[in-house]
């Protein structure tokens, strides 16, 4: 290759993006030519320096809160668009924030259990689930897990009670599935509860324990949300 | 502050909101009841945003590659059709006159394929097809059905069915008492019912993760040598049929149920104080890695071809 | 250049290498998914170091238009927060998303100014640092903003923050030979600046 093909090949050969077969020719060339070579160094304390450059520079002080009163004039904006009367088909963000902000708030205050009387058969089997503890002294895991299904229990029931106010937006036909779902979550919850009574140290029955609490968390959310609405 | 006062600033931003907009958004509203046909276009980015909300009825969707939306249907009596929107982002929705007793729409809409769509119904049907972009997809009772390669689906139900045939990278599906059915191939995959069945078949999967409580699953699709694989269930039947030839790390685990391996010679071991099972098997050449676990519910391992 | 105020020379933490790092970044994500502006607020204080410096060297160095584009890009964020799927890491969700803001606002200022920037426009220079006696860092962000734009693009893309040629191709909707050409002008033009 001649020096005016290969004085084109000097950026790859410096960032490595040559061919197997392309290298050796321009390496070569590079030894021999003075003008490559000093291309090839500059080109490299050029690379160098442009990768010691901070990655990081912190932003103005007040560019966060720009950014806050942009959020709140977006979703006043959204608010404002959406009248009584039109179905708010739109509002899955404040709906979900409703629900998330039960949650949160929920979760933050771990091992203050909240048992609601029930409006669904899934709500009684909460106490019943609560009271199927052991009352025992149990290992670490259990005593932790007990702390996280206090949380779900009343999560559970803050959202059942929201989907209570919207029972009259959804058929029959779908209220009586979803009730039946409910139930069918939380006998297998009961089941696993029991053996876990029996196992406290099977972290298998934890974990799939938890996993139905979180379906039965995740169907009342998704039931919150589809039915905010229609 | 720079270009632009703060105050245009954040006019600006509300300005170029894709989705409602108290700023440069047109509707157009049709008559009450004299209007029972509906046919309209609007411009649409081939990469726009659109989102379609009808409660009752049926909501049919068909990709094409023009940038234009546009919609035909028939409107249940007394029902008003609103649709407007920008080049980047646009929406149309149905309104009842009597929320309580909603009477069906129909709608056919035609959208640029590689939309993001957002659709939203009760017990309307979803139906949509050669659509490569986004979509989002969320009925009460309605029944989904997807055919073609999105490039994401997220589809969400409490009672109704969700079917889907092609090939979406990232694949999400929820129900309560629906059936799931996929016949197709993905990298990413999550398929969740209470009780209703879900059964998989088809091309190559990577992650896959499939949960109910009682429903049962049967996945027989092709495992990637990388893949990882999570079958879980309260009681369910499980029934996953593995390639004859394909290597599969496995591991089963049962509290109270039972293991059948009709795949290879390696016989389940009892569960913890003899209640259950246990299976594990390790391919000397490795391959794609499979949980199972169940509470009660049977699991069972078959060879396919 | 207008002096920016670099407080934190850290190199950023992208990617998480450790499973139980990308796991809480994650979670993170998820509680601002639940629409709180609160848990958003911590995405911005661990991210926006990282993207500012991107603005404001794809900014070529102006402070004012580098805030704007940063305030332009988290709240595009918040709005389309639930688009983010965990299929790549947040930060990299943010940065595609910030030369994408980038150059839409790019596309609308020149359909809203009627002014077209070309490739060859070096009247818009922020200043290219020369004199003897600056430090040498700042010479090379100067020297960066200096650059017309295509080539200051593909510089900070490519060999500030590491992206190959085609990703950059497709996110600036340009073949990877215009990326490369464009590269080796902004390589050629900086060691003119910088060592002649």
């Amino acid at each position: 290759m001649t020096h005016e093909v290969i004085k084109h090949l000097l950026d790859d050969y410096v960032t490595g993006d040559l061919t197997e077969e392309a290298r050796p020719p321009v390496e070569e060339h590079v030894i021999a030519c003075a003008l490559c070579a000093a291309e090839v160094e500059s080109l490299r304390r050029i690379l160098a320096r442009a990768a010691e450059l901070p990655k990081s520079i912190d932003p103005p002080a007040d560019a966060w809160s720009n950014i806050r009163s942009a959020i709140s004039r977006d979703e006043a904006a959204v608010r404002a668009s959406s009248s009584v009367s039109r179905p708010s088909i739109w509002q899955r963000r404040y709906v979900l924030a409703a629900a998330a902000a039960v949650l949160v708030a929920v979760l933050s205050s771990a091992g203050t259990a909240l048992y609601m009387s029930g409006h669904y058969s899934g709500a009684r089997s909460n106490q019943a689930i609560a009271n199927s503890s052991s009352a025992e002294g149990t290992p670490a895991t259990l005593a932790a897990f007990t702390i996280e299904e206090n949380n779900y229990l009343r999560t559970a029931s803050m959202l059942q009670d929201l989907l209570d106010q919207q029972e009259a937006s959804l058929a029959p036909a779908t209220v009586a599935q979803l009730k039946a779902s409910l139930r069918t979550i939380d006998e297998a919850i009961l089941e696993a509860r029991s053996a876990l009574a029996r196992d406290p140290a099977n972290k298998l029955l934890l974990e799939m324990l938890s996993a139905s609490y979180r379906q039965k968390v995740d169907l009342l959310r998704r039931t919150t949300e589809l039915t905010r609405g229609t | 502050m720079g270009r632009r006062a703060l105050s245009s600033y954040v006019a600006s931003v509300s300005g170029r909101r894709l989705i409602v907009a108290a700023v440069g958004l047109l509707l157009c509203a049709s008559p009450a009841a004299a209007q029972k046909k509906v046919e309209r276009k609007i411009p649409l980015g081939m990469e726009g945003a659109l989102r379609i909300a009808n409660m009752v009825g049926s909501v049919v969707v068909h990709g094409w590659n023009k940038d234009t939306v546009m919609v035909r249907g028939t409107l249940g009596a007394g029902d008003t059709f609103f649709m407007g929107g920008g080049y980047t982002g646009a929406k149309m929705f149905v309104e009842a006159t009597n929320d309580r007793d909603p009477k069906p729409t129909q709608l056919e809409v035609w959208v640029p394929s590689r939309v993001r769509l957002w659709i939203k119904t009760a017990t309307a049907n979803i139906d949509v097809s050669d659509v490569t972009g986004g979509l989002d997809l969320y009925v009460v009772s309605g029944t989904i059905d997807v055919r073609g390669n999105p490039r994401e689906l997220n589809a969400e139900a409490i009672d109704g069915d969700i079917h889907v045939i092609g090939s979406p990278s990232w694949l999400r599906a929820k129900t309560a008492t629906g059936t799931i059915t996929f016949q197709g191939a993905s990298s990413d995959v999550g398929l969740s019912t209470v009780s209703g069945p879900i059964k998989v078949e088809g091309g190559v999967f990577e992650r896959t993760k499939i949960e109910t409580v009682t429903g049962n699953i049967t996945f027989a699709g092709k495992l990637d040598r990388g893949g990882t694989f999570d079958f879980d269930t309260h009681s369910g039947n499980i029934e996953i049929g593995i390639p004859q030839k394909m290597g599969a790390s496995i591991s089963a685990v049962t509290i109270a149920g039972t293991i059948t391996n009709n795949f290879s010679v390696t016989a389940p071991i009892p569960g913890r104080f003899g209640r259950g099972a246990e299976l594990r098997m390790e391919p000397s050449g490795g391959g794609a890695r499979v949980s199972v676990r169940t509470f009660k519910g049977p699991i069972t391992f078959r060879r396919t071809k | 250049m207008k002096t920016s105020a670099v407080v934190s020379d850290t190199i950023g933490n992208y990617p998480s290498t450790s499973a139980e790092d990308k796991a809480a970044a994650l979670e993170r994500v998820r509680h601002a998914q639940t629409g709180d502006v609160d848990a958003f607020e911590v995405l911005y204080r661990e991210h926006s170091p990282r993207i500012y410096a991107l603005c404001l060297r794809l900014e070529g160095g102006d402070t004012s238009d580098a805030t704007e584009l940063l305030q332009d890009v988290f709240t595009k964020a918040w709005r389309r927060l639930d688009t983010f799927r965990g299929d790549c890491a947040f930060g990299s969700w943010l940065h595609r998303l910030t030369v994408n803001t980038m150059l839409e606002n790019a596309r609308s200022d020149q359909r809203r100014t009627a002014r077209v920037l070309p490739m060859e426009d070096t009247s818009r220079l922020a200043g290219a640092a020369r004199s003897s006696g600056v430090e040498s860092r700042m010479d090379m962000e100067g020297a960066i903003a200096s650059l017309p734009k295509g080539a200051r693009l593909a510089f900070v893309l490519h060999d500030v923050e590491g992206y190959q040629h085609q990703e950059i191709a497709e996110q600036l909707s340009v073949s990877v030979g215009t990326v490369k050409a464009q590269l080796h002008r902004a390589r050629r033009l900086l060691r003119e600046r910088l060592e002649s």
